[in-house]
């Protein structure tokens, strides 16, 4: 009796445990890592695009077929008129032979100041400028938020101010340094000072940034004449033609020809030429009236090909194909993004597990989107929509939107823009881009997700869709100790061994989850890079030592080493500078290099470092390769919670701050670990979440810890009491 | 001479077990879901999605229980009266201190009609005030996010009701220890455990003491 | 008592709630295509190692005797299919009056031309022994050869008019007989124009064992070819374009496939107009290069140095591609055919087997071709393309005399030659099928649509990318709407 009355007791207990047991699967492994399991053994072979023709060998006769000899792409026509390009006084160029100017060109149509003043991408800040020390970035040198007047760690240079004490960069040198990814007009044309043409300057102010530029030798100010250089009007040729000559409008910045610029856009289309050093119009590609042939000239609206010249890797591009990491690929250098439809397996870098990754760089990309179907231009009636807020609830539609012709006339060139962390100019535009919700709808999917609203709400989609970063992206620049090539100490993460060396390994980074501001005001975790810098900074108020004084100090006129920097640095002795000998690692280093920059004419510089995080929209995996795994952000291995490191040391010991302006909540500890390396390890208090299986109150949870513990205990002694005593009176 | 006493209905021994899984289900569940990455039994997703079904379970069942004993007039049995927590109370206590090991009979006799204990009552009046009800409160309203996560913010968020949750899982921990314990208690060590699984008691009547 | 049951049904409908809960947060998937449905899988395969009297074969048709004397309808199942006669069916060939029976037997291709008058070196692929000429006996049984398809000891071979050369040990072949693999079927097809991988461009033999980026279905799930070319009765399923003309006897994707299996909206779409091997053929020609051009009229110069994929004397010029693009076309099953003696324009491309169907066709899909353009002889006066001997005593490959073989393929095929040869260019199509590749490298959004997609629209008869301006049976709507609220 009493054995069969164990049995069901037994089955009754065992029977939720065995519930729990049999399903026991686990359905969490992300797809990225069971992709991996499947390596095709033996098939490493690299597709090749076959040469559609293969071209007559001289040995053998060749093929007479002319059905092989496929017609010519016939081109679409432009739907663009033919345009006389014209120069600042309304003269063909083909007659002139002067300077291309778009204003003159376009302006017959378009409405060229509109454009010009409504355009953040040319104004860089110019329309938004601060005095020193109110700038929103916290920083006291800064002048505006945008990249005239907002120092970066990564050009360096500071934007000298009126009234200079020593110059750096004058607006001249401004146009050199950052014109490059400048689309010209804005603070290229116009002067911050007086809002007259910079053409206009008057040399008789010493301190008159405007007239003057940096002679890096002597590191004294030179005077500038703009009636030589002209000035660098807003190119429109860099986004509205296919395929502009970046690298020569780069040049002829770089030579100071800033009036040239707009015209080498068009070197190579054979509408104009160089002839030595000058650039010539070529007869055959004008016809009679001066305008130029359509064959020649193409004008389109911007194709991403067209955005990449400045904000990189979004592109289709050659087969294999491969990204470099450098300032001239800002938006991979700066995030690893990639804007690119093509499969990362058949690309060619050198990427961890690259055989598995049948994803293309950007999902969007892949299916079609440009850049700017979601950064339009805020008045295109194609996009202009009002939203619900705007809209009178009794209305369904507007039909009262700007006509195609009157667009055309007067297009909004700011364009739509997200709200990153990086995009700190014209922050009132701020999320007025299409951005994923406004495309997607996010609860039509996800089924397979628990607790769908609540994670929408908490999460951006980026966070689950960016999951991982596959290309390298800059983690630290540290302006302390310059190399022997006279740059910066530069570090990537997502990459073993040096960055852009075919030999190196690219492993890919996971993005940081930090608090982030979204325009509908909420804090959401999002992935972001988090780039830190350290930079020498001297004066009251305080301001970057200069990239010159940085030069004199540690280097010799021919760009070696100077004996002294390398005896500050040189710990072994050798006369040489290792790779880890050039860190200021210890204070006595630290010293010596400040003892070098007082010598130099620096006044009491010290150390301070910087970080700034750069939200990564970009990059997009569809839901297949997108995070699924719960126990990513739940759990103690939580990817919300893990250390982030942020440089692999941290010179003179300093400890970087995050920049203010960036929307973020960077919470967190930041700390140097016992390796000498720079962590963050971020903790989720200041926002209103709560992840299960990563937060927990550790008292409350102590107290039921010791109530399970006595009860169990007490039990326990109970039982063993009630054992005993039986036995002792069985024994009685 | 055995005689079967009734102690509990099929209903009654149904409803028991259904909860007790649902109960252990929850528990084993959350921890899961609490101590994610250190462990893992059925992986994060099933534990939440098991917790959730066993919640609703639990939840239902109770209400069930309450409508069965509301309708049968039998919620009284449940109520502590005033000696249950002193004359009986203490009667009880002492029994389990003391009596229990030199071999003393127990104080109380257990009927059908009178089948909770006075110690039991106290302690499942509040279980079945405060605890369930903490927990069923904080649970569903966790459970709410998936319609509408705007009322978790409203009662405070899941940061107030995460860990108040959890601590109230503890205690159901200890509960559960003490619970399962005490079934062994009885006439025999598996008299309590037989009643709730066969409905019945076999109880020795040789000394005349059914009337 | 009626009290207990009242609970047990509350009992009852909770739980039933709680299972519904669960059943809806459980992931719904595209897991409806359940493709191994149309898989049969058959019993292993009797061993015949045990079962022969005799210790040593002959010949060819001894062993046919042998196999005979226990599958006495084999012999006749073969002889009823075009793996034996080389000719199908009667069908009304698009252009043509009459019904007419076609295949190799009677066709003409651009590549060697046609087996008329060259029966030795082309019946090497017979499923028979012995047919040299054109008196060869179609109703004798012991010539189907069994090997062929069943040897499974990899060391059967077949030499001139399908005759074992003397060293195939035929016992041991006989006792290894099995149920065709991918070997057998490749023996043949992977070597369609004399040579590994010359004239499909979807076969060759890297699919005998190909690693599943080539062909998925081999590759990944090991898939042999009768797996979808399901055979009864020794008939085989399935045509090839190039030697029929109707829509008849197919195999296709969808035998095993859901027709929309993606669990994507869009996806699903495209199968409207697109054959599935569009998208999941995005590369013909794999691994091996197949032969996309020959120019007979370079034939014959003695350059002192043959290069099989560039120049040989008895071939002319070549072009052989690999990790090739298809080329795409409206194709509703049926094709135009180029028949033996049928007139040509010699200054336009004579199309040789054209696939019909266009834009606006309801049963036409876009198929993936590879198109094999050649220029090849024609009688100037006749108007006409011309058998020429090539094989044996007197063929082009022996006396390099364009005349000659003319003439004497002329007699072979019942085509009296002028006297007059020019050469004219021909385009022969070749409908891809095999080289499926893993859906992760199937066709993407770029790969046809927008900037880079490079697709020829207008050919198709679109007005413009169908991803802008719509497709064939799309009718866009304007939202009355105007969006919804955010």
């Amino acid at each position: 009796m009493n054995s069969r009355l164990t049995l069901i007791i037994v089955v009754l207990l065992v029977l939720a445990p065995a519930v729990w047991v049999i399903s026991s699967a686990d359905v969490e492994t992300p797809a990225v890592a069971e992709a991996a399991a499947e390596v095709v053994a033996g098939d490493t072979a690299a597709v090749q695009t076959p040469p559609a023709e293969e071209g007559p060998s001289s040995l053998f006769p060749p093929l007479t077929l002319k059905s092989l000899e496929k017609a010519a792409e016939p081109r679409t026509p432009s739907i663009h008129p033919p345009v006389i390009l014209m120069d600042e006084d309304m003269e063909p160029v083909i007659r002139s032979g002067r300077p291309l100017s778009l204003a003159a060109t376009c302006g017959g149509c378009h409405n060229v100041d509109y454009i010009a003043r409504n355009n953040y991408h040319s104004q860089v800040g110019l329309n938004e400028l601060t005095p020193p020390g109110q700038a929103k970035s916290g920083r006291a040198w800064d002048v505006s938020p945008g990249m005239f007047g907002r120092w970066n760690p990564l050009t360096y240079r500071t934007l000298s101010p009126e009234g200079f004490d020593e110059i750096d960069m004058g607006t001249a040198d401004w146009i050199m340094v950052m014109g490059p990814r400048h689309v010209g007009g804005g603070p290229a044309v116009t002067s911050r000072f007086t809002g007259r043409p910079l053409t206009e300057t008057r040399a008789d102010d010493p301190k008159n940034p405007d007239a003057f530029v940096l002679d890096p030798i002597t590191r004294k100010p030179a005077a500038w004449n703009w009636q030589e250089s002209g000035v660098m009007e807003l190119n429109c040729l860099l986004c509205h033609v296919k395929d502009p000559n970046n690298a020569q409008r780069v040049a002829e910045i770089k030579k100071g020809r800033f009036g040239w610029a707009s015209s080498a856009t068009l070197l190579g289309s054979g509408v104009a030429e160089r002839d030595g050093g000058e650039i010539k119009w070529s007869a055959k590609a004008f016809a009679e009236d001066g305008s130029v042939r359509p064959e020649y000239f193409r004008v389109s609206d911007p194709r991403s090909g067209n955005c990449r010249i400045c904000h990189g890797s979004a592109c289709r591009c050659s087969d294999p194909v491969i990204f470099e990491n450098s300032l001239d690929n800002w938006g991979t250098e700066t995030t690893g993004e990639i804007f690119s439809p093509d499969p990362v397996d058949r690309s060619g870098m050198n990427l961890k597990g690259k055989e598995s990754l049948h994803l293309p760089w950007d999902v969007h990309a892949q299916r079609l989107l440009q850049c700017s179907n979601c950064h339009h231009s805020m008045n295109n009636p194609e996009y202009n929509e009002e939203t619900g807020d705007e809209r009178p609830g009794h209305l369904r539609f507007d039909a009262r939107k700007l006509g195609f012709g009157e667009y055309l006339e007067t297009p909004d060139h700011n364009l739509a823009k997200g709200h990153s962390a990086q995009g700190t100019v014209a922050r009132a535009m701020d999320g007025s881009m299409r951005d994923c919700r406004d495309c997607h709808d996010a609860e039509a999917r996800h089924d397979f997700l628990p607790y769908k609203k609540l994670h929408f709400q908490k999460l951006s989609c980026q966070t689950c869709h960016v999951q991982r970063v596959l290309a390298p992206a800059r983690m630290s620049t540290d302006w302390t100790l310059l190399d022997s090539a006279g740059e910066p100490l530069v570090t990537h993460r997502g990459v073993r061994g040096r960055v852009n060396d075919p030999a190196s390994i690219i492993d890919g980074y996971t993005p940081v989850l930090l608090m982030h501001e979204e325009d509908d005001g909420e804090y959401r975790l999002g992935p972001h890079n988090v780039i830190t810098s350290w930079f020498w900074v001297e004066g009251d108020p305080e301001r970057p030592v200069r990239e010159a004084d940085l030069k004199a100090a540690f280097l010799e006129k021919d760009g070696t080493y100077r004996p002294e920097y390398v005896r500050a640095l040189d710990e072994n002795g050798d006369g040489k500078l290792e790779e880890n000998e050039l860190r200021l690692g210890s204070a006595a280093k630290v010293e010596a290099i400040k003892k070098l920059l007082e010598s130099a004419g620096v006044k009491a510089p010290r150390i301070k470092g910087e970080i700034q995080p750069y939200t990564l929209s970009h990059g997009v995996a569809s839901g297949d390769y997108a995070l699924h795994c719960c126990q990513c952000c739940h759990g103690k291995n939580s990817r919300a919670i893990q250390d982030v490191k942020l440089s692999d040391y941290a010179p003179g010991a300093a400890e970087p701050g995050p920049v203010t302006d960036a929307r973020i909540l960077l919470h967190g500890k930041i700390e140097t670990g016992k390796d000498g390396k720079v962590y963050c390890t971020p903790t989720l208090d200041p926002g209103n979440l709560y992840l299960h299986g990563t937060q927990r109150v550790q008292w409350l949870d102590w107290i039921g810890i010791l109530a399970v513990i006595g009860s169990f205990l007490g039990v326990a002694a109970h039982g063993t009491l009630r054992f005993a005593s039986s036995r002792i009176k069985k024994a009685e | 001479m055995e005689k079967k006493v009734w102690f509990y209905s099929f209903y009654e021994r149904i409803w028991h077990w259904v909860q007790a899984i649902a109960v252990l289900v929850l528990i084993m569940s959350g921890f899961e879901i609490s101590y994610a990455g250190n462990f893992s039994v059925t992986g994060f997703k099933v534990a939440v999605t098991l917790h959730n079904l066993a919640g609703v379970i639990l939840v239902v069942n109770a209400f069930l229980a309450l409508f069965y004993n509301l309708a049968g007039g039998l919620l009284k049995r449940y109520v502590p009266g005033l000696e249950d927590f002193f004359t009986l109370g203490i009667r009880h206590a002492t029994y389990y201190i003391w009596g229990i090991f030199v071999g003393a009979p127990h104080p109380f006799d257990k009927t059908p009609e009178k089948r909770l204990l006075p110690l039991q009552k106290i302690t499942y009046f509040m279980i079945l005030n405060v605890l369930l009800p903490l927990m069923i409160v904080t649970g569903a309203l966790k459970l709410s996010a998936e319609v509408n996560p705007a009322w978790v913010e409203y009662f405070g968020g899941l940061k107030l009701l995460g860990p108040i949750h959890r601590f109230g899982a503890w205690m159901f921990a200890a509960f559960l220890i003490v619970h399962v314990y005490m079934i062994t208690t009885g006439h025999t060590i598996f008299s309590n455990l037989k009643a709730m699984v066969l409905g019945y008691e076999e109880v020795h009547l040789d000394d005349g003491k059914e009337g | 008592m009626a009290r207990k049951k009242i609970y047990m049904a509350l009992l009852a409908v909770s739980l039933a709630g709680a299972a519904l809960v669960l059943g809806c947060s459980e992931e719904v998937g595209p897991g409806r295509d359940d493709p191994w449905r149309g898989v049969t899988r058959y019993p292993d395969h009797t061993n015949h190692a045990h079962l022969y009297k005799a210790d040593k074969f002959e010949d060819g048709p001894s062993v046919t005797m042998a196999c005979l004397e226990c599958h006495p309808q084999a012999a006749d199942q073969v002889m009823a299919t075009s793996h034996w006669n080389w000719l199908g069916d009667p069908e009304t060939v698009p252009g043509h009056d009459k019904p007419v029976r076609i295949g190799k037997l009677n066709l003409i291709n651009n590549f060697c031309i046609s087996i008329e008058g060259n029966w030795p070196k082309c019946t090497k692929c017979h499923a028979g022994y012995g047919w040299k000429d054109a008196s060869f006996d179609f109703s004798v049984k012991k010539n189907v050869d069994c090997l062929v398809c069943h040897d499974g000891s990899g060391l059967y071979d077949k030499g001139e008019s399908g005759i074992p050369p003397k060293d195939v040990d035929l016992l041991a072949a006989a006792k290894s007989v099995r149920r065709p693999t991918r070997d057998n079927c490749g023996y043949c097809h992977f070597n369609g124009g004399g040579g590994n991988a010359v004239k499909h461009g979807d076969l060759d033999g890297s699919l005998a064992k190909p690693v599943e980026r080539i062909d998925v279905h081999m590759g990944r799930l090991n898939l042999v070819c009768i797996d979808c070319h399901k055979t009864r009765d020794h008939k085989i399923t399935g045509r090839m374009v190039s030697v029929s003309a109707t829509n008849t006897n197919q195999v296709g994707c969808v035998s095993c496939h859901a027709d929309k299996p993606h669990g994507n909206e869009r996806l699903d779409g495209h199968t409207e107009a697109l054959a599935c091997q569009t998208c999941h053929l995005p590369e013909m020609a794999v691994k091996e290069a197949t032969k996309v051009a020959w120019d007979w009229s370079t034939a014959g110069q003695d350059i002192g140095a043959d290069d099989p994929h560039k120049y040989l004397k008895i071939k002319g010029s070549f072009i052989y591609a690999k990790n090739l693009r298809p080329e795409y076309f409206w194709f509703n099953g049926s094709l135009e055919r180029y028949l033996k003696g049928d007139l040509i324009d010699p200054e336009k491309v004579t199309q040789i087997n054209r696939p019909l169907g266009s834009i606006g066709d309801p049963n036409s899909k876009i198929w993936p071709f590879k198109v094999h353009r050649a220029k090849q002889p024609y009688d100037v006066k006749y108007k006409r393309l011309i058998v020429p001997k090539t094989v044996g005593k007197g063929g082009y490959w022996t006396d390099f005399d364009w005349i000659k073989a003319a003439e004497l393929g002329g007699e072979a095929s019942g085509l009296p030659f002028s006297g007059e040869f020019g050469f004219t260019e021909t385009e022969m199509y070749w409908r891809l099928s095999h080289m499926i590749a893993p859906k992760e490298r199937a066709l993407q959004c770029v790969d046809c649509h927008g900037d880079s997609g490079g697709m020829d629209w207008k050919a198709l008869g679109y007005d413009g990318d169908p991803a802008y301006v719509g497709g064939r049976s799309r009718k866009r709507v304007v939202s009355m709407a105007g969006g919804t609220d955010k």
